[in-house]
């Protein structure tokens, strides 16, 4: 009666698998010095020091100083506790909106029209140039750099979400639902919603890594998070007059860019093998990173 | 046809119409399908695949799927027409009065919760009084009941974990979930399952309407499950009842020369037999969209008469009490029976 095959624990499913794994392995300590970024960042990231501007590796300061003399590593460390809290903040936005779309353009086919069009109208823009846009009709805040990604990332979100529920509602366990009285919005939220999570955490789980490199990508023009705060992407910015003479100010925080968003596609990837073989077709998006 | 007696009936269907709206053009899939089922008595559907059955039963839950609409007919639960309802009124009566099993046991399971949690659903839909408590105590109960062994354990069982016997088993303890639905609808219930498993299931339907004194609308194409279980059979054929009797009856003396066809196939044919499928009977279900103005069976039937059966669809008529034949040749076709 009860199936033969061997159920490994789930924490055991995810760590054999190579890709998340790696990933987990790279984003981990990330996530750690994001969180105890003031305990672990030997000094004020905006902290400025006339005298010792443009040091390089020393003791002192691990990643040298920049233009202000400010500690690079301090600014690094800093630095993962914005990108992450953007790129981190942008994601949850982003499935929860898109659930809520996503959900409801699966599943009333009046709606789907109407949404669709206009999930269509925000993809054909060029993912960074519809950014700078929203962010010069925003202004600078961080808050609306999570609002100008939301608003990019929002539809592919949808799409996924709406992808799963067209099919999973043809399903007969909904039919079944349906049979012994379950309304409608019942249905969406118990019996269709918990079968689309699969596909939804593993776009979710892309979308954090681009949320990082776009936030970069819009620091480094000048329309992200507002200087003096050190995201990646502002530090980036601040060094790239200086390249010449004092490359660290690009190098560690472009290693840390490259660095997380890596392990959260590992991630992905491994999610997607994990969850759901069948969801090859999610991938991340390499078309619109930017920087 | 029994205009105030409607009530006798606990489910009565009359002239029931459903259209699918397609790109190429409407399709009539039921066309004025006539049923009735007593208190207490199984009625046996039967037909070949495609002609309506399991239609007929979403169209008494109101569930018919894209892109088709019920156009016509009434459907009476008890004297209550449903097709008046709103569909809050209709949604209470789904899974409490009227209940359906269906023939995927496999599939129309929610993979991701437990068994008990899904059979619990049905009392949180339609029992909220109940406390999580009691519901948990009647859903051991619904399982133990429905045959399951240990089901204090098979509670927390996902259905993957179960055999398909087993989770026919859950889905039929859920369509009884909420005590005694007056009418049971069971679309092919045991076509998925291996033979042992079948006649199994088919018990426990018997038990199950002894006990409660509740009325089945059973599905099937195989009429060695109608001859076990039905007394009364009634035989559909693109989008309409042919005929109508009692189960002794049809086997004895069916009269629509669609019905003998079915006859004739499982007895004649041993590898039929064995597969209980009802292939073989010449030519093939009409497009739907060229029965206009004659018989639905003209084109397959050996008794037709151009003039007759060609020029308009025949009336159902009443040969003897509750022995109801669409075809306009009957007399024909008793003459054919009494010389073989
Ligand atoms: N989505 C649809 N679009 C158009 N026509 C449909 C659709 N669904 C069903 N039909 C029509 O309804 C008819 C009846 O289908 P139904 O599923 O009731 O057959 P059935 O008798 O249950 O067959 P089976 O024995 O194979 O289960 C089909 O022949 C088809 O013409
Ligand atoms: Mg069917």
């Amino acid at each position: 009666m009860r199936s033969e095959t061997r159920r490994f624990s789930p924490i055991c499913r995810y760590l054999r698998n190579r890709l998340f794994l790696t990933g987990m392995i790279i984003l981990t300590p990330m996530i750690l010095i994001a969180v105890f970024a003031p305990i672990i960042a030997p000094s004020d990231p905006l902290e400025i020091d006339a005298v010792n501007k443009f040091q390089t590796l020393s003791r002192e300061h691990p990643f040298g100083t920049d233009e202000f003399g400010r500690d690079v590593f301090s600014r690094v460390v800093h630095g993962a506790t914005i990108s992450l809290r953007v790129g981190g903040l942008t994601a949850l936005l982003t499935a929860i909106i898109g659930v809520f779309i996503g959900l409801a353009s699966g599943f009333y086919k009046l709606l789907d029209a109407v949404i669709m069009r206009f999930m269509d109208g925000l993809m054909i823009f060029p993912g960074l140039l519809l950014g700078i846009l929203l962010m010069a009709a925003l202004g600078p805040h961080e808050f609306n750099v999570v609002l100008a990604m939301t608003i990019l990332y929002t539809p592919r979100i949808v799409r996924i979400v709406r992808g799963a529920v067209l099919e999973i509602k043809t399903q007969d366990f909904v039919d079944a639902a349906r049979v012994i009285g379950v309304s409608n919005i019942r249905i969406l939220w118990r019996h269709i919603l918990p079968n689309c999570l699969a596909p939804l955490i593993v776009q979710v789980t892309f979308g954090f890594a681009w949320a990082i490199l776009v936030e970069s990508g819009l620091s480094f023009l000048g329309l992200g998070t507002p200087p003096p705060a050190p995201s990646w992407g502002n530090i980036i910015s601040d060094g790239r007059e200086f390249i010449r003479n004092a490359p660290w100010l690009m190098i560690f925080p472009g290693l840390m860019i490259s660095a997380s968003v890596l392990g959260l596609n590992l991630i992905g990837d491994g999610l997607r093998d994990i969850l759901d073989p069948r969801l090859r077709n999610i991938r991340s998006q390499p078309e619109s990173t930017a920087g | 046809m029994m205009e105030n007696l409607s009530d006798r009936y606990v489910l009565d269907v009359r002239n029931l119409k459903v259209h699918f709206f397609t790109d190429t053009g409407v399709i009539p899939a039921l066309d004025g399908v006539d049923l009735w089922v007593r208190r207490g008595e199984t009625l046996g559907l039967v037909g070949e695949s495609g002609c309506g059955k399991t239609l007929t039963a979403r169209a008494i839950l109101r569930l018919v799927p894209e892109p088709g609409r019920i156009m016509d007919g009434e459907i009476y639960l008890t004297g209550e027409n449903l097709l008046v309802l709103p569909e809050h009124e209709m949604r209470k009566i789904r899974g409490d009065r009227i209940s359906m099993v269906f023939q995927e046991p496999m599939t129309s399971l929610n993979p991701v919760y437990s068994v008990g949690n899904q059979i619990m659903e049905v009392l949180t839909v339609h029992r909220s009084a109940m406390t999580g408590k009691e519901k948990k105590e009647r859903v051991i109960e619904l399982l133990k009941a429905a045959g399951i062994p240990s089901p204090e354990q098979r509670f927390f069982d996902y259905p993957r974990q179960l055999s398909g016997g087993m989770r026919q088993r859950v889905v039929i303890a859920m369509a009884l979930a909420c005590g005694n639905p007056q009418l049971l609808i069971a679309d092919e219930p045991t076509t998925a399952l291996d033979v042992t498993i079948q006649a199994q299931i088919l018990e426990m339907f018997r038990e199950i309407q002894d006990k409660m004194d509740m009325s089945i609308l059973l599905i099937t194409h195989d009429l060695g499950v109608i001859a076990e279980t039905a007394d009364r059979v009634a035989v559909m054929y693109a989008g309409t009842i042919v005929e109508y009797a009692d189960v002794v009856k049809l086997f004895k003396r069916a009269l629509h020369p669609y019905t003998l066809g079915l006859l004739k196939s499982i007895l004649q044919t041993p590898q039929v037999r064995a597969r209980r499928r009802l292939h073989t009977i010449p030519g093939a279900v009409p497009d739907f969209l060229d029965i206009r103005n004659k018989c639905r069976f003209f084109s397959r039937c050996a008794f037709a008469h151009k003039n007759i059966c060609g020029q308009e669809e025949p009336e159902m008529i009443e040969v003897e009490p509750g022995h109801l034949v669409r075809c306009a040749r009957v007399e024909k076709i008793e003459e054919h029976r009494r010389r073989v």
